[in-house]
Protein backbone atom coordinates (compact mmCIF):
# COMPACT_ATOMS: atom_id res chain seq x y z
CA UNK A 1 0.00 0.00 0.00
CA UNK A 2 2.62 2.44 1.13
CA UNK A 3 4.63 1.92 -2.41
CA UNK A 4 1.52 2.67 -4.29
CA UNK A 5 0.62 5.58 -2.34
CA UNK A 6 3.77 7.49 -2.30
CA UNK A 7 4.28 6.72 -6.50
CA UNK A 8 0.54 8.32 -6.91
CA UNK A 9 1.90 10.93 -4.35
CA UNK A 10 4.59 11.61 -6.30
CA UNK A 11 3.25 11.88 -9.79
CA UNK A 12 0.42 14.17 -8.02
CA UNK A 13 4.10 16.36 -6.71
CA UNK A 14 5.41 16.24 -10.56
CA UNK A 15 1.92 17.52 -12.04
CA UNK A 16 2.07 20.04 -8.99
CA UNK A 17 5.19 21.58 -9.61
CA UNK A 18 4.76 21.76 -13.69
CA UNK A 19 1.17 23.79 -12.76
CA UNK A 20 3.20 26.26 -10.50
CA UNK A 21 5.96 27.01 -12.91
CA UNK A 22 3.49 27.53 -15.34
CA UNK A 23 -0.01 28.76 -14.90
CA UNK A 24 0.30 28.72 -11.10
CA UNK A 25 3.05 31.29 -11.03
CA UNK A 26 2.36 33.82 -8.10
CA UNK A 27 0.87 37.22 -8.87
CA UNK A 28 4.06 39.91 -7.96
CA UNK A 29 1.77 43.14 -7.01
CA UNK A 30 4.11 45.63 -5.29
CA UNK A 31 2.46 47.63 -2.60
CA UNK A 32 1.63 51.21 -4.17
CA UNK A 33 0.38 54.17 -2.22
CA UNK A 34 -1.57 56.65 -3.80
CA UNK A 35 1.19 59.25 -2.75
CA UNK A 36 3.87 57.30 -4.86
CA UNK A 37 1.27 56.43 -7.44
CA UNK A 38 1.00 60.32 -8.24
CA UNK A 39 5.13 60.77 -7.20
CA UNK A 40 5.36 58.07 -9.92
CA UNK A 41 3.61 59.94 -12.54
CA UNK A 42 5.09 63.24 -11.65
CA UNK A 43 8.52 61.19 -12.51
CA UNK A 44 7.22 60.63 -15.72
CA UNK A 45 6.11 64.34 -16.75
CA UNK A 46 9.70 65.09 -15.64
CA UNK A 47 11.22 63.14 -18.15
CA UNK A 48 8.72 64.30 -20.78
CA UNK A 49 9.75 67.93 -20.00
CA UNK A 50 13.43 67.63 -19.74
CA UNK A 51 12.59 65.66 -23.07
CA UNK A 52 11.13 68.88 -24.74
CA UNK A 53 12.55 70.14 -28.07
CA UNK A 54 12.48 74.06 -28.29
CA UNK A 55 9.70 74.06 -31.02
CA UNK A 56 7.74 72.07 -28.80
CA UNK A 57 8.19 68.24 -29.88
CA UNK A 58 9.65 65.78 -27.94
CA UNK A 59 12.13 63.22 -27.96
CA UNK A 60 10.73 60.22 -29.49
CA UNK A 61 12.59 57.60 -28.17
CA UNK A 62 16.47 56.90 -25.72
CA UNK A 63 18.34 54.17 -25.82
CA UNK A 64 20.25 53.97 -22.80
CA UNK A 65 22.74 51.15 -23.80
CA UNK A 66 24.32 53.24 -26.34
CA UNK A 67 22.85 56.46 -24.72
CA UNK A 68 21.47 57.71 -28.33
CA UNK A 69 18.14 59.05 -29.59
CA UNK A 70 17.05 58.03 -32.69
CA UNK A 71 15.39 60.53 -34.59
CA UNK A 72 12.15 59.01 -35.42
CA UNK A 73 8.60 60.87 -34.59
CA UNK A 74 4.74 59.95 -34.80
CA UNK A 75 2.25 62.91 -34.58
CA UNK A 76 -0.32 61.08 -33.11
CA UNK A 77 2.27 60.41 -30.02
CA UNK A 78 2.80 63.48 -29.79
CA UNK A 79 -0.62 64.62 -29.40
CA UNK A 80 -0.54 61.75 -26.71
CA UNK A 81 2.11 62.77 -24.56
CA UNK A 82 0.22 66.44 -24.51
CA UNK A 83 -2.61 65.22 -23.49
CA UNK A 84 -1.41 63.04 -20.44
CA UNK A 85 0.72 66.39 -19.23
CA UNK A 86 -3.04 68.18 -19.63
CA UNK A 87 -4.52 65.75 -17.50
CA UNK A 88 -2.00 65.70 -14.68
CA UNK A 89 -2.41 69.79 -14.90
CA UNK A 90 -6.57 68.82 -14.51
CA UNK A 91 -5.26 67.30 -11.52
CA UNK A 92 -3.79 70.11 -9.75
CA UNK A 93 -0.27 69.99 -10.57
CA UNK A 94 -0.33 73.27 -12.65
CA UNK A 95 3.67 73.46 -13.36
CA UNK A 96 3.42 70.86 -16.41
CA UNK A 97 0.93 73.34 -18.34
CA UNK A 98 4.10 75.06 -19.66
CA UNK A 99 5.43 72.19 -21.00
CA UNK A 100 2.03 71.00 -22.36
CA UNK A 101 0.94 75.03 -24.01
CA UNK A 102 3.94 74.22 -26.51
CA UNK A 103 3.50 71.01 -27.39
CA UNK A 104 -0.02 72.44 -28.30
CA UNK A 105 1.66 75.10 -30.01
CA UNK A 106 3.19 72.59 -32.11
CA UNK A 107 0.06 71.27 -33.20
CA UNK A 108 -1.59 74.48 -33.65
CA UNK A 109 0.95 75.57 -36.15
CA UNK A 110 0.75 71.94 -38.01
CA UNK A 111 -3.39 72.61 -38.32
CA UNK A 112 -5.01 72.36 -41.79
CA UNK A 113 -8.36 73.29 -42.03
CA UNK A 114 -10.72 72.33 -44.83
CA UNK A 115 -14.60 74.01 -44.46
CA UNK A 116 -15.51 74.40 -40.95
CA UNK A 117 -13.42 71.90 -39.61
CA UNK A 118 -9.43 71.18 -38.28
CA UNK A 119 -7.52 68.88 -37.88
CA UNK A 120 -3.51 68.28 -36.52
CA UNK A 121 -1.75 67.57 -39.75
CA UNK A 122 0.89 65.84 -40.94
CA UNK A 123 2.72 66.50 -44.58
CA UNK A 124 0.28 64.68 -46.86
CA UNK A 125 -2.68 63.70 -44.34
CA UNK A 126 -4.63 64.30 -41.53
CA UNK A 127 -4.88 61.67 -39.13
CA UNK A 128 -7.80 61.11 -37.30
CA UNK A 129 -5.92 59.82 -34.27
CA UNK A 130 -3.89 62.70 -33.87
CA UNK A 131 -6.70 65.17 -34.52
CA UNK A 132 -8.52 63.09 -32.10
CA UNK A 133 -5.83 62.95 -29.45
CA UNK A 134 -5.15 66.94 -29.72
CA UNK A 135 -9.27 67.19 -29.38
CA UNK A 136 -8.56 65.25 -25.71
CA UNK A 137 -5.42 67.40 -24.85
CA UNK A 138 -7.49 70.91 -25.36
CA UNK A 139 -10.38 69.73 -23.50
CA UNK A 140 -8.29 68.26 -20.70
CA UNK A 141 -6.53 71.81 -20.50
CA UNK A 142 -10.28 73.64 -20.26
CA UNK A 143 -10.49 70.98 -17.20
CA UNK A 144 -7.09 72.21 -16.06
CA UNK A 145 -7.56 75.84 -16.50
CA UNK A 146 -11.09 76.32 -16.99
CA UNK A 147 -9.76 78.94 -19.98
CA UNK A 148 -11.84 79.15 -22.44
CA UNK A 149 -9.36 80.38 -25.68
CA UNK A 150 -9.26 77.47 -27.13
CA UNK A 151 -13.06 75.89 -27.32
CA UNK A 152 -14.01 77.31 -30.87
CA UNK A 153 -10.67 75.09 -31.92
CA UNK A 154 -12.37 72.43 -29.71
CA UNK A 155 -14.90 72.43 -31.77
CA UNK A 156 -13.41 72.95 -35.11
CA UNK A 157 -11.45 69.64 -34.32
CA UNK A 158 -14.68 67.72 -33.10
CA UNK A 159 -16.30 68.84 -36.12
CA UNK A 160 -12.54 67.48 -37.85
CA UNK A 161 -13.62 64.35 -36.63
CA UNK A 162 -17.25 64.39 -37.44
CA UNK A 163 -15.86 64.74 -41.14
CA UNK A 164 -14.04 61.31 -40.92
CA UNK A 165 -17.03 59.37 -39.39
CA UNK A 166 -19.26 57.14 -41.08
CA UNK A 167 -22.73 56.59 -40.83
CA UNK A 168 -22.43 53.38 -38.63
CA UNK A 169 -19.93 55.35 -36.14
CA UNK A 170 -17.16 54.26 -36.94
CA UNK A 171 -14.06 56.52 -38.01
CA UNK A 172 -11.99 56.85 -41.53
CA UNK A 173 -8.37 56.94 -40.89
CA UNK A 174 -6.69 59.45 -42.59
CA UNK A 175 -7.88 62.80 -45.20
CA UNK A 176 -5.52 63.17 -48.09
CA UNK A 177 -4.58 66.61 -48.17
CA UNK A 178 -3.85 67.05 -51.68
CA UNK A 179 -7.44 65.54 -53.15
CA UNK A 180 -8.97 67.00 -50.38
CA UNK A 181 -11.11 63.90 -49.31
CA UNK A 182 -10.64 60.72 -46.89
CA UNK A 183 -8.86 58.19 -47.79
CA UNK A 184 -11.45 54.92 -47.97
CA UNK A 185 -11.49 51.53 -46.90
CA UNK A 186 -9.01 52.37 -44.03
CA UNK A 187 -9.98 52.49 -40.34
CA UNK A 188 -7.90 52.25 -37.24
CA UNK A 189 -8.76 50.50 -34.35
CA UNK A 190 -6.72 52.84 -31.88
CA UNK A 191 -8.09 55.84 -33.46
CA UNK A 192 -11.62 55.04 -33.20
CA UNK A 193 -11.61 55.22 -29.26
CA UNK A 194 -9.87 58.08 -29.03
CA UNK A 195 -12.03 60.15 -31.30
CA UNK A 196 -14.94 58.57 -29.30
CA UNK A 197 -13.50 60.18 -25.96
CA UNK A 198 -13.16 63.14 -27.52
CA UNK A 199 -16.73 63.41 -28.47
CA UNK A 200 -17.96 62.10 -24.98
CA UNK A 201 -16.19 65.19 -23.64
CA UNK A 202 -17.55 67.85 -25.91
CA UNK A 203 -20.80 66.60 -24.52
CA UNK A 204 -19.07 67.33 -21.51
CA UNK A 205 -17.93 70.70 -22.09
CA UNK A 206 -20.60 72.15 -24.42
CA UNK A 207 -24.01 69.62 -23.80
CA UNK A 208 -26.21 71.26 -25.79
CA UNK A 209 -24.47 71.07 -28.58
CA UNK A 210 -25.71 67.58 -29.56
CA UNK A 211 -22.20 65.77 -29.29
CA UNK A 212 -23.70 62.87 -27.13
CA UNK A 213 -25.50 61.74 -30.66
CA UNK A 214 -22.47 60.88 -32.49
CA UNK A 215 -20.77 59.36 -29.10
CA UNK A 216 -23.56 57.16 -29.05
CA UNK A 217 -23.27 56.09 -32.47
CA UNK A 218 -19.11 55.13 -31.95
CA UNK A 219 -19.93 53.80 -28.57
CA UNK A 220 -22.23 51.34 -30.69
CA UNK A 221 -19.90 51.03 -33.63
CA UNK A 222 -16.86 49.96 -30.89
CA UNK A 223 -19.55 47.18 -29.11
CA UNK A 224 -20.95 45.75 -31.92
CA UNK A 225 -19.39 45.94 -35.02
CA UNK A 226 -15.57 47.27 -34.42
CA UNK A 227 -13.94 43.84 -33.35
CA UNK A 228 -15.57 41.91 -36.18
CA UNK A 229 -14.92 44.52 -38.68
CA UNK A 230 -11.28 44.73 -37.38
CA UNK A 231 -10.85 40.83 -37.68
CA UNK A 232 -9.77 40.66 -34.24
CA UNK A 233 -8.79 37.10 -33.02
CA UNK A 234 -9.90 37.29 -29.14
CA UNK A 235 -12.01 39.97 -28.58
CA UNK A 236 -12.65 42.39 -27.30
CA UNK A 237 -9.33 44.93 -28.24
CA UNK A 238 -8.12 45.74 -25.27
CA UNK A 239 -8.59 49.40 -25.72
CA UNK A 240 -8.41 52.13 -23.24
CA UNK A 241 -10.03 54.90 -25.53
CA UNK A 242 -12.98 53.20 -25.72
CA UNK A 243 -12.81 52.68 -21.97
CA UNK A 244 -12.39 56.32 -21.34
CA UNK A 245 -15.53 57.06 -23.28
CA UNK A 246 -17.54 55.23 -21.64
CA UNK A 247 -16.08 56.50 -18.36
CA UNK A 248 -16.99 59.91 -19.56
CA UNK A 249 -20.70 58.56 -20.59
CA UNK A 250 -20.88 56.98 -16.94
CA UNK A 251 -23.96 59.30 -15.89
CA UNK A 252 -25.32 59.61 -19.09
CA UNK A 253 -26.13 56.55 -19.02
CA UNK A 254 -24.30 53.91 -21.68
CA UNK A 255 -27.16 51.26 -23.19
CA UNK A 256 -26.92 47.93 -21.72
CA UNK A 257 -25.13 46.97 -24.93
CA UNK A 258 -22.30 49.55 -24.36
CA UNK A 259 -22.25 48.37 -20.30
CA UNK A 260 -21.79 44.49 -21.62
CA UNK A 261 -18.86 45.42 -23.84
CA UNK A 262 -17.79 47.75 -20.75
CA UNK A 263 -17.71 44.73 -18.87
CA UNK A 264 -15.64 42.34 -21.35
CA UNK A 265 -13.15 45.46 -21.58
CA UNK A 266 -12.83 45.08 -17.80
CA UNK A 267 -12.57 41.33 -17.80
CA UNK A 268 -9.60 41.45 -20.36
CA UNK A 269 -7.60 44.40 -18.97
CA UNK A 270 -7.80 42.60 -15.30
CA UNK A 271 -6.30 38.93 -17.81
CA UNK A 272 -3.72 41.04 -18.67
CA UNK A 273 -2.58 42.71 -15.54
CA UNK A 274 -2.88 38.94 -14.00
CA UNK A 275 -0.81 37.30 -16.67
CA UNK A 276 1.91 40.37 -16.54
CA UNK A 277 2.13 39.87 -12.64
CA UNK A 278 3.19 36.75 -13.46
CA UNK A 279 5.76 37.47 -15.04
CA UNK A 280 9.09 38.15 -13.89
CA UNK A 281 12.53 39.58 -15.52
CA UNK A 282 14.33 36.05 -16.14
CA UNK A 283 15.02 34.16 -19.05
CA UNK A 284 12.65 31.25 -17.23
CA UNK A 285 9.73 33.56 -16.76
CA UNK A 286 10.55 35.05 -20.65
CA UNK A 287 10.27 31.36 -22.11
CA UNK A 288 7.36 30.16 -20.39
CA UNK A 289 5.18 33.67 -19.73
CA UNK A 290 6.79 35.68 -22.81
CA UNK A 291 8.26 38.80 -22.23
CA UNK A 292 7.06 42.01 -19.70
CA UNK A 293 4.87 44.57 -21.19
CA UNK A 294 6.29 47.86 -21.84
CA UNK A 295 5.49 50.85 -19.92
CA UNK A 296 3.45 51.72 -23.06
CA UNK A 297 1.29 48.57 -23.56
CA UNK A 298 0.73 48.26 -19.50
CA UNK A 299 -0.40 51.35 -18.77
CA UNK A 300 -2.32 51.33 -21.67
CA UNK A 301 -4.02 48.27 -19.21
CA UNK A 302 -4.41 50.45 -16.22
CA UNK A 303 -5.38 53.63 -17.95
CA UNK A 304 -8.66 51.10 -18.83
CA UNK A 305 -9.47 49.95 -16.21
CA UNK A 306 -8.96 53.68 -14.16
CA UNK A 307 -11.38 54.70 -16.53
CA UNK A 308 -13.79 51.80 -16.09
CA UNK A 309 -13.91 52.01 -12.27
CA UNK A 310 -15.32 55.34 -12.55
CA UNK A 311 -17.94 53.80 -14.34
CA UNK A 312 -18.03 50.99 -12.08
CA UNK A 313 -18.36 53.56 -8.70
CA UNK A 314 -21.32 55.30 -10.83
CA UNK A 315 -23.56 52.47 -12.64
CA UNK A 316 -24.96 49.47 -11.02
CA UNK A 317 -24.75 47.51 -13.53
CA UNK A 318 -21.25 47.36 -12.84
CA UNK A 319 -21.13 47.65 -9.44
CA UNK A 320 -20.22 44.15 -8.54
CA UNK A 321 -17.19 44.79 -10.59
CA UNK A 322 -15.61 47.81 -8.76
CA UNK A 323 -13.45 46.23 -5.72
CA UNK A 324 -12.23 43.68 -8.40
CA UNK A 325 -11.31 46.81 -10.73
CA UNK A 326 -9.29 48.48 -8.07
CA UNK A 327 -7.51 45.43 -7.42
CA UNK A 328 -6.20 45.06 -10.50
CA UNK A 329 -5.45 48.89 -10.50
CA UNK A 330 -3.61 48.39 -7.43
CA UNK A 331 -1.55 45.40 -9.22
CA UNK A 332 -0.79 47.69 -12.27
CA UNK A 333 0.25 50.62 -10.39
CA UNK A 334 2.36 48.98 -8.18
CA UNK A 335 4.19 47.06 -11.21
CA UNK A 336 4.95 50.32 -13.10
CA UNK A 337 5.84 52.18 -10.27
CA UNK A 338 8.50 49.54 -9.51
CA UNK A 339 9.60 49.24 -12.96
CA UNK A 340 9.80 53.35 -13.07
CA UNK A 341 13.82 54.21 -13.00
CA UNK A 342 13.71 55.58 -9.90
CA UNK A 343 16.48 59.51 -9.27
CA UNK A 344 18.40 57.14 -7.27
CA UNK A 345 19.01 54.88 -10.03
CA UNK A 346 19.52 57.31 -12.77
CA UNK A 347 21.71 58.78 -11.20
CA UNK A 348 24.47 56.05 -12.13
CA UNK A 349 23.18 55.98 -15.24
CA UNK A 350 25.21 58.01 -18.50
CA UNK A 351 22.41 60.41 -19.01
CA UNK A 352 20.20 60.95 -16.19
CA UNK A 353 18.32 63.35 -17.46
CA UNK A 354 17.16 60.78 -19.76
CA UNK A 355 16.65 57.96 -17.64
CA UNK A 356 14.69 59.23 -14.62
CA UNK A 357 11.49 59.02 -14.31
CA UNK A 358 11.41 56.53 -17.66
CA UNK A 359 10.11 53.02 -18.29
CA UNK A 360 13.13 51.35 -20.44
CA UNK A 361 12.19 48.31 -22.71
CA UNK A 362 15.62 46.61 -24.15
CA UNK A 363 17.31 49.54 -22.89
CA UNK A 364 14.81 51.57 -25.05
CA UNK A 365 12.20 53.96 -24.19
CA UNK A 366 9.56 56.39 -26.07
CA UNK A 367 8.10 58.51 -25.25
CA UNK A 368 4.24 57.47 -25.30
CA UNK A 369 5.86 55.01 -22.71
CA UNK A 370 6.11 58.18 -20.54
CA UNK A 371 2.53 58.96 -21.65
CA UNK A 372 0.61 55.84 -20.77
CA UNK A 373 2.66 55.50 -17.67
CA UNK A 374 1.51 59.27 -16.41
CA UNK A 375 -2.06 58.49 -17.17
CA UNK A 376 -2.59 55.41 -15.66
CA UNK A 377 -0.81 56.25 -12.31
CA UNK A 378 -2.32 59.29 -11.99
CA UNK A 379 -5.83 58.10 -12.64
CA UNK A 380 -4.74 54.86 -10.46
CA UNK A 381 -3.98 57.38 -7.48
CA UNK A 382 -7.47 58.70 -6.73
CA UNK A 383 -8.62 54.70 -7.06
CA UNK A 384 -5.73 54.13 -4.37
CA UNK A 385 -7.05 57.15 -2.52
CA UNK A 386 -10.12 55.79 -1.92
CA UNK A 387 -8.29 52.34 -0.70
CA UNK A 388 -6.57 53.96 1.78
CA UNK A 389 -9.03 56.93 2.87
CA UNK A 390 -12.81 54.86 2.68
CA UNK B 1 -29.64 24.98 -12.01
CA UNK B 2 -28.77 26.66 -8.86
CA UNK B 3 -25.12 27.36 -8.24
CA UNK B 4 -25.11 24.37 -5.68
CA UNK B 5 -26.23 22.19 -7.87
CA UNK B 6 -23.98 22.89 -10.46
CA UNK B 7 -21.20 22.55 -7.79
CA UNK B 8 -22.14 19.02 -6.69
CA UNK B 9 -22.76 18.18 -10.33
CA UNK B 10 -18.88 19.27 -11.25
CA UNK B 11 -17.77 17.59 -7.86
CA UNK B 12 -19.97 14.34 -9.06
CA UNK B 13 -18.15 14.11 -11.96
CA UNK B 14 -15.00 15.23 -10.80
CA UNK B 15 -15.21 12.49 -8.44
CA UNK B 16 -16.31 10.20 -11.08
CA UNK B 17 -18.34 7.27 -9.36
CA UNK B 18 -18.85 5.22 -12.17
CA UNK B 19 -15.16 4.90 -12.27
CA UNK B 20 -14.67 4.39 -8.41
CA UNK B 21 -17.40 1.55 -8.39
CA UNK B 22 -15.46 -0.18 -11.40
CA UNK B 23 -12.27 0.00 -9.57
CA UNK B 24 -11.94 -3.54 -7.49
CA UNK B 25 -11.35 -6.36 -9.16
CA UNK B 26 -14.39 -8.38 -10.61
CA UNK B 27 -16.16 -10.30 -7.98
CA UNK B 28 -14.66 -8.69 -4.99
CA UNK B 29 -17.01 -7.08 -2.20
CA UNK B 30 -15.63 -4.48 -0.16
CA UNK B 31 -16.27 -4.31 3.94
CA UNK B 32 -17.90 -1.50 5.12
CA UNK B 33 -15.15 -0.37 7.28
CA UNK B 34 -13.11 0.34 4.04
CA UNK B 35 -16.06 1.48 2.23
CA UNK B 36 -16.60 4.38 5.70
CA UNK B 37 -12.87 4.96 6.06
CA UNK B 38 -12.49 5.76 2.74
CA UNK B 39 -15.57 8.25 2.48
CA UNK B 40 -14.32 9.72 5.59
CA UNK B 41 -10.90 10.51 4.63
CA UNK B 42 -12.04 11.85 1.27
CA UNK B 43 -15.10 13.90 2.65
CA UNK B 44 -11.98 15.27 5.38
CA UNK B 45 -9.25 16.07 2.79
CA UNK B 46 -11.73 17.52 0.07
CA UNK B 47 -13.38 19.25 3.29
CA UNK B 48 -10.21 20.80 4.53
CA UNK B 49 -9.28 21.57 0.43
CA UNK B 50 -12.41 23.77 -0.07
CA UNK B 51 -12.82 25.30 3.98
CA UNK B 52 -9.31 26.39 3.41
CA UNK B 53 -9.16 27.59 -0.29
CA UNK B 54 -8.67 31.12 0.29
CA UNK B 55 -6.04 30.56 2.49
CA UNK B 56 -4.46 27.83 0.02
CA UNK B 57 -4.63 30.26 -2.53
CA UNK B 58 -3.03 33.21 -0.13
CA UNK B 59 -0.22 30.94 0.37
CA UNK B 60 -0.02 30.22 -3.28
CA UNK B 61 0.04 34.26 -4.17
CA UNK B 62 -2.53 33.24 -6.66
CA UNK B 63 -5.64 34.90 -7.36
CA UNK B 64 -8.82 32.82 -7.57
CA UNK B 65 -9.56 33.71 -11.27
CA UNK B 66 -6.50 32.31 -12.25
CA UNK B 67 -6.39 29.19 -9.95
CA UNK B 68 -9.60 28.59 -12.20
CA UNK B 69 -7.55 27.94 -15.58
CA UNK B 70 -5.55 25.82 -13.71
CA UNK B 71 -7.92 23.72 -11.86
CA UNK B 72 -10.10 23.75 -15.52
CA UNK B 73 -6.64 22.07 -16.94
CA UNK B 74 -6.44 19.59 -14.19
CA UNK B 75 -10.15 18.43 -14.60
CA UNK B 76 -9.53 18.38 -18.53
CA UNK B 77 -6.81 16.34 -17.65
CA UNK B 78 -8.55 13.81 -15.26
CA UNK B 79 -11.77 14.01 -18.01
CA UNK B 80 -9.54 12.88 -20.45
CA UNK B 81 -7.47 9.69 -18.60
CA UNK B 82 -11.11 9.02 -17.62
CA UNK B 83 -12.35 8.53 -21.03
CA UNK B 84 -9.34 6.64 -22.14
CA UNK B 85 -9.34 4.01 -18.86
CA UNK B 86 -13.01 4.00 -18.55
CA UNK B 87 -13.82 1.74 -15.59
CA UNK B 88 -10.80 0.00 -15.61
CA UNK B 89 -10.27 -2.13 -11.85
CA UNK B 90 -7.27 -0.31 -10.03
CA UNK B 91 -4.94 -3.03 -9.15
CA UNK B 92 -4.77 -2.06 -5.78
CA UNK B 93 -3.85 -3.32 -2.74
CA UNK B 94 -7.91 -3.98 -1.93
CA UNK B 95 -6.89 -6.37 1.22
CA UNK B 96 -6.92 -4.54 4.84
CA UNK B 97 -8.36 -1.70 6.18
CA UNK B 98 -5.41 -0.17 4.45
CA UNK B 99 -7.42 -0.19 1.22
CA UNK B 100 -9.72 3.02 2.72
CA UNK B 101 -6.69 5.44 2.47
CA UNK B 102 -5.20 3.94 -0.87
CA UNK B 103 -6.43 3.23 -3.37
CA UNK B 104 -10.26 3.96 -2.44
CA UNK B 105 -9.65 7.20 -0.26
CA UNK B 106 -7.15 8.46 -2.85
CA UNK B 107 -6.74 8.34 -6.03
CA UNK B 108 -10.24 6.94 -6.51
CA UNK B 109 -12.06 9.72 -4.70
CA UNK B 110 -9.82 12.10 -3.70
CA UNK B 111 -8.74 12.24 -7.37
CA UNK B 112 -6.65 15.40 -8.15
CA UNK B 113 -9.58 17.33 -10.26
CA UNK B 114 -11.91 16.82 -6.85
CA UNK B 115 -9.17 18.59 -5.18
CA UNK B 116 -8.52 21.55 -7.75
CA UNK B 117 -12.24 21.83 -7.88
CA UNK B 118 -12.51 21.64 -4.06
CA UNK B 119 -10.10 24.79 -3.70
CA UNK B 120 -11.21 26.59 -6.68
CA UNK B 121 -15.02 26.39 -6.25
CA UNK B 122 -14.55 26.86 -2.16
CA UNK B 123 -12.93 29.91 -3.49
CA UNK B 124 -15.25 30.74 -5.86
CA UNK B 125 -18.75 29.99 -4.40
CA UNK B 126 -17.98 29.36 -0.22
CA UNK B 127 -17.07 26.63 1.54
CA UNK B 128 -20.27 25.52 2.35
CA UNK B 129 -21.79 25.08 -0.34
CA UNK B 130 -18.74 23.32 -2.06
CA UNK B 131 -18.44 20.62 1.26
CA UNK B 132 -21.92 20.11 0.81
CA UNK B 133 -21.54 19.36 -2.81
CA UNK B 134 -18.64 17.33 -1.72
CA UNK B 135 -20.15 15.17 0.15
CA UNK B 136 -22.98 14.43 -2.39
CA UNK B 137 -20.45 13.33 -4.74
CA UNK B 138 -18.81 11.20 -2.06
CA UNK B 139 -21.97 9.65 -1.62
CA UNK B 140 -23.12 9.13 -4.61
CA UNK B 141 -19.50 7.37 -5.32
CA UNK B 142 -19.62 5.06 -2.31
CA UNK B 143 -23.64 4.16 -2.32
CA UNK B 144 -22.74 2.77 -6.22
CA UNK B 145 -19.41 0.87 -4.91
CA UNK B 146 -21.50 -1.05 -2.33
CA UNK B 147 -24.40 -1.82 -4.47
CA UNK B 148 -22.86 -2.12 -7.69
CA UNK B 149 -19.15 -3.35 -6.95
CA UNK B 150 -17.92 -6.00 -9.41
CA UNK B 151 -21.25 -6.06 -11.00
CA UNK B 152 -22.64 -4.05 -13.94
CA UNK B 153 -19.05 -3.46 -15.29
CA UNK B 154 -20.13 -2.60 -19.05
CA UNK B 155 -22.32 -0.07 -18.05
CA UNK B 156 -20.05 1.59 -15.43
CA UNK B 157 -17.19 1.49 -17.80
CA UNK B 158 -19.41 3.34 -20.25
CA UNK B 159 -20.74 6.03 -17.85
CA UNK B 160 -17.36 6.36 -16.36
CA UNK B 161 -16.20 7.56 -19.97
CA UNK B 162 -18.88 9.60 -20.65
CA UNK B 163 -18.38 10.91 -16.97
CA UNK B 164 -15.10 11.77 -18.40
CA UNK B 165 -16.06 13.96 -21.37
CA UNK B 166 -18.66 15.50 -18.96
CA UNK B 167 -15.07 16.72 -16.95
CA UNK B 168 -13.29 17.59 -19.98
CA UNK B 169 -16.10 19.56 -21.20
CA UNK B 170 -16.49 21.35 -17.28
CA UNK B 171 -12.91 22.15 -16.84
CA UNK B 172 -12.83 23.87 -20.78
CA UNK B 173 -15.50 26.02 -19.30
CA UNK B 174 -13.45 26.17 -16.11
CA UNK B 175 -10.57 27.40 -18.00
CA UNK B 176 -12.63 29.94 -20.17
CA UNK B 177 -14.19 31.13 -16.90
CA UNK B 178 -10.76 32.13 -15.32
CA UNK B 179 -9.61 33.80 -18.95
CA UNK B 180 -12.35 35.88 -18.91
CA UNK B 181 -12.90 36.53 -15.33
CA UNK B 182 -11.52 40.29 -14.32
Amino acid sequence: MRRGMLLTLSVWLVGAAVLRTTLLMPHLCPAVSAESSLAGARESAGWIARAQLPDGTYTYEYNRETDTEPGDYNLVRHAGVTMALYQLAAAGDSTVLQTADRGLGYMVANLYRHNDWAGFAGVADVQLGATALMLDGVLQRRLATNDSQYDDLARELARGLLALQLPDGSFLNRWDIQNEQPIPNERSKYATGEAFWGLTLMHRFFPAEGWDASARKTADYLTFHRDSYEKQKYPPWADQWAAYGLGEMATWPPSDANIAYARSLAERFGFLIRVESQRRDSWFSELLHGRQARAAGMGTWVEGLDSLHRLAATDPRMADMEAKIAERVDCGAGMLAARQVSPAQSATTANPTRTRGAWFTNDVTRMDDQQHALSALLNAAYIIDRRENP
Amino acid sequence: MTEFLRVALFLVAAVNPAAVASAPPPGMRLSRQVIVGGFAFAAIALGLAAILSSRILSGLGVEPETFRVAAGVVLMVGGGLAVWNGGSPHRGPWEGRGAALFPLGMPLLVTPGALAASISYGADHGAVRTVLGALIALTVAVGLLAGAAGRYRPVLDGVARVTGGLLIAIGVGLVVDGVRAI
